[in-house]
């Protein structure tokens, strides 16, 4: 961990919100562990075993998400391996950070669109390490030169005598040879998988029925309870009224104190419910129960009038802007929001006396199984976690606060249960996006071209609690990802980090992270310099970019697709965000909005270029960064999570509200040809759409919004209240 | 007040006005085709809690006997249980899925006779006496495998989670109308959420599922 690399840092600097990026046979129900012996004739790492019978599996560290992880990590070992894509096995793989963590970083989690950035090269890697030790095992049976053998479909063949082997005939063999210190990996104009739009694995089982989330675990004699938690964080069970009255309900087996919490458990989850509801719950709030929402927006106010520490400084932007007549100064707003993912949360757990065993879906398996194993008690070895598939995670499962109480029910339950969250619950304790608050500044010369720029984000710094190392001499690297690399040629630029805690909400990470903030801060500051230099968007922005050949050419890409510049319809407006971060992905998205008398905002089409290097599976590129940019329209035009009084006062989808599909609007995704690194594409699309559409909106309306979310601020019979 | 009544539900009036939450479905009033019904047309009307089905007044203690996918089920539930729970938690069919408990999200959309119902407000007891069709058993139906063929060819699935419930919904909607409008789609369809954003596809999907079944050369394969 300590010896990372910049490039390493970047990698992981964008880390953690949704999801990675692209995406075999996969079992409807995968398997928990990996269960090593299992006819392993061959297994030259950690990720590959090889049976006798020539079955390929790759043991997977990431979880299936809906990010398509579980195609892209098997195209990237059967690209070498050669093997074709529909025999290799997926077997999610068990908590080892030494073996599954995420290379050069450590962690063993899913998220912040790694995986295919960091596995990119250690999975081909492993496949070829595989493949040049059967050819060696071939050659030395046939004894001929291994340099005239080639693999080819889960065969090694010799071409000048037509000698075939299988894999499976030649693992055995393969298992004594030594394990080579160098291997040459494929030269991309081979390819065979990597870069063609290969089918999702996952999905036959996911249009069936069959595939098995977290949610869906049945295990024999388990019983299933509906979970109550403090509605207000830090506060404490004080009275309970009615239990005889919930276990005279058909079905209640029990219901279970914490000393936060409180469960129903039954034979069904209707049952529990119906329980919960006959209960009267009294809370101790503690000193939290106090606060809102308000008081966090006033406090992060007040902050942001002290220094940061800097992220970015080059020149001497505030000397610059202090002296300059033509300056801009602006504040920029974002709430905290909530994950609401379509699975809620749910745990199933077994404790028995000295081992416990756990079936949920993780983003993070190590951590979350050392919470599991505090919470009952025991070391984390005695602790089995069965990994399954998640529906839709976009974070929230990076963090593992919801698993200890589902372990602490199962220690007063006799034999397995299955905690389930309510879709309230789920929303009133989930681990928030934070909200920040940005101080900008500007000035601009007698041309309207920026002299110096000047960023200040004051927020929670999320790092400083998931991950230490990134929160670094004052600055946390998700908090100014996006901002810090602005990509503009401005020769006075300076960034800086306030971090301000608060302690009303947990928060932590969202698809989008901290990029998803900036970019709207961002992008529409440097409309503001367009607009107030009377130049157009586009051609203003482009001018800046002359230094970034990647980010001119998305720009362009997506701004001629778009047809900028040419008539709309009555009332439509383009608006441009150009996008560039830890993730090393460029994109440029136009938006093409309106606005109605009465203020409802509608996002008609939007048009993104992308360059996120090579690409693995474009297929899952595309939808990827189609799936991202709805997920940040409703971010971005009503995602907004408040406090009163320490409560979350949304609990639904009628107070939370999300994009359906007659609000969806049509998206075309331009994919960028390229063979530099791969970059991060989960995440990036979500980031994106907020500040395109405030954008479209400013040159819709000419109203400049610079608080999310977008549609509150126009409604305009939202008075009555 | 500190005082909190257990797990706390949107009060039902709340629920009703928010139903499939098609806010701007109004706009395309009076332009769709005259032989959208009332389950289509308006997606949250249909979906309401049927409180006096035929089985409602059983007695606490007998078994409810349910018809899923053809099959005959004896559950041991009482009438009120949401037939959610019932699928879910009693026959283990997990197809169906628990997305948000008042009809707001249809990712519990299973058919009742044929027409789509939001599982998660349907008790047992107004199931009786139906047929049930669930994710599980959809593939059976022409309308449902033409649909879930389309669904794999388009690559519409990400997560995966609300997609039995985007089937079933779009499953329901081509037996109603054979070959849906935009405007069909948004109103037959605007009850399901999708949180990983795949509407573009499952637009696409359902007109693709559409035309093999007016492609009589092909038998509706392809």
């Amino acid at each position: 961990m300590s010896q990372l690399s910049r490039r390493e840092i970047l990698a992981v600097a964008a880390a953690a919100g949704g999801e990675l990026l692209i995406g075999w046979r996969v079992e409807a129900r995968p398997r928990a562990v990996a269960s090593p012996g299992t006819s392993a004739a061959f297994t030259p790492n950690q990720w590959i075993r090889i049976g006798k019978d020539g079955r390929v599996t790759l043991i997977v560290s990431q979880v299936e998400m809906g990010q398509g992880t579980y195609t892209s990590m098997p195209m990237l070992l059967a690209e070498e391996l050669e093997v074709e894509l529909r025999n290799v096995h997926l077997e999610p793989a068990p908590p080892d950070e030494k073996l599954y963590g995420l290379p050069g970083v450590g962690p063993q989690f899913t998220g912040g669109s790694t995986s295919v950035r960091l596995f990119y090269e250690p999975l081909r890697r492993a496949g070829a390490t595989a493949r040049t030790m059967l050819i060696a095992a071939a050659a030395q049976a046939w004894k001929v030169d291994p340099a005239s053998c080639s693999a080819q479909n889960g065969t090694v063949r010799h071409a000048a005598t037509a000698r075939v082997l299988t894999y499976g005939a030649l693992a055995e063999k393969a298992a004594r040879i030594p394990v080579p210190a160098q291997v040459t990996l494929k030269d991309p104009k081979d390819f065979k998988l990597i870069g063609t739009p290969a089918k999702r694995l996952d999905s036959p089982a996911k249009v069936n029925g069959t595939a098995q989330f977290g949610i869906d675990v049945r295990v024999p004699g388990m019983k299933v309870a509906a979970i109550t938690l403090s509605p207000v964080v830090g506060g404490k069970l004080s009275g309970l009224e009615g239990e005889s009255k919930a276990m005279g309900i058909k079905g209640v087996r029990q219901v279970v104190r914490l000393d936060d919490a409180v469960a129903v458990v039954a034979d069904h989850l209707g049952a529990a419910r119906q329980g919960m509801s006959a209960l009267a719950l009294r809370w101790e709030d503690g000193p939290n129960g106090k606060v809102s929402t308000a008081d966090v927006a006033k406090e992060l106010a007040a902050a942001s009038l002290s220094s940061g520490v800097a992220a970015r400084n080059e020149g001497d932007a505030p000397a610059v802007i202090a002296g300059a007549s033509n300056r801009l100064e602006s504040i920029y707003e974002a709430p905290f929001l909530a994950h609401a993912a379509m699975e809620p949360l749910s745990c199933t757990v077994h404790v028995r006396s000295d081992q416990c065993e756990v079936w949920a879906g993780t983003q993070y398996i190590t951590q979350a199984r050392a919470k599991a194993a505090t919470a009952c008690g025991l070391p984390p070895e005695k602790v089995t976690f069965h990994n399954q598939y998640i529906g839709g995670a976009f974070g929230r499962r990076l963090d593992s606060d919801w698993v200890p109480y589902a372990v602490r029910v199962a220690r007063q339950v006799d034999g397995p249960v299955k905690v389930v969250w309510t879709r309230e619950e789920d929303m009133r304790h989930d681990v928030y996006r934070p909200s920040y608050y940005d101080r900008l500044a500007a000035a601009l010369d007698a041309r309207g071209q920026p002299v110096a720029w000047m960023h200040r984000i004051v927020g929670v710094s999320i790092y400083a609690r998931f991950l230490p190392p990134f929160y670094k001499d004052g600055i946390d690297a998700d908090a100014v990802d996006g901002a810090q690399q602005l990509p503009y040629d401005i020769p006075a630029i300076r960034v800086e980090y306030m971090r301000h805690e608060q302690p009303v909400l947990r928060t932590g990470w969202l698809r989008g992270v901290g990029v998803t903030h900036n970019n709207f801060v961002v992008e529409g500051f440097i409309d503001e310099l367009a607009s107030a230099a009377k130049q157009d968007p586009v051609a203003y922005r482009r001018a800046l970019l002359h230094k970034s050949p990647r980010a001119t050419a998305v720009l362009d890409l997506a701004s001629e697709a778009s047809g900028w510049g040419k008539p709309l319809p009555a009332g439509r407006a383009r608006g441009v965000a150009v996008q560039y971060s830890g993730w090393d992905t460029y994109l440029a998205a136009v938006a093409e909005a309106s606005v109605s008398d009465t203020g409802e905002v509608r996002v008609h089409r939007v048009v993104c270029a992308v360059d996120c290097g090579t690409v693995v599976n474009p297929d899952t590129v595309k939808a990827q960064i189609q799936g991202g940019i709805m997920f940040g329209i409703s971010l971005a035009l009503w995602g907004e999570v408040t406090v009163e009084k320490g409560r979350v006062q949304q609990s639904n989808f009628h107070d939370y509200r999300v994009l359906r599909i007659n609000e969806a609007p049509s998206i075309e995704v331009i994919l960028v040809s390229s063979s530099e690194a791969p970059g991060g594409i989960g995440e990036p699309g979500t980031a994106v759409a907020a500040p395109a559409i405030g954008n479209a909106i400013f040159a819709a309306t000419g109203k400049r919004l610079r608080k999310l979310p977008l549609e509150p601020q126009l409604r305009t019979n939202r008075r009555e209240t | 007040m500190g005082r909190n009544r257990g797990s706390s539900h949107p009060a039902p009036s709340s629920i009703n006005i928010t139903i499939g939450t098609p806010s701007r479905a109004s706009d395309d009033e009076g332009s769709s085709s005259a032989d959208a019904s009332a389950s289509v047309a308006q997606p949250g009307v249909g979906f309401r809690p049927v409180r006096d089905g035929p089985g409602s007044c059983i007695a606490a203690a007998a078994m409810v006997s349910l018809r899923v996918n053809g099959k005959l089920h004896e559950l041991d539930v009482s009438p009120d249980t949401p037939l959610l729970w019932a699928l879910r938690d009693v026959l283990g069919m997990t197809g169906t899925k628990f997305g948000c408990g008042v009809a707001l999200c249809g990712a519990c959309t299973v058919h009742l006779d044929g027409l789509p119902r939001r599982a998660c407000v349907l008790p047992v007891s107004a199931a009786v006496g139906h047929s049930i069709t669930t994710i599980e058993g959809i593939g059976e139906t022409d309308a449902g495998k033409r649909v879930q063929k389309a669904w794999l060819d388009l690559e519409v699935v990400q997560c995966g989670y609300c997609q039995s419930g985007q089937i079933m919904a779009a499953a329901a909607l081509l037996q109603k109308v054979p070959a849906p409008t935009d405007q069909d789609i948004d109103r037959g369809m605007s009850g399901n959420i999708c949180r990983c954003g795949t509407y573009q596809r499952i637009r696409e999907a359902i007109k693709r599922a559409a035309k093999a079944a007016s492609s009589p050369a092909t038998g509706g394969e392809r």
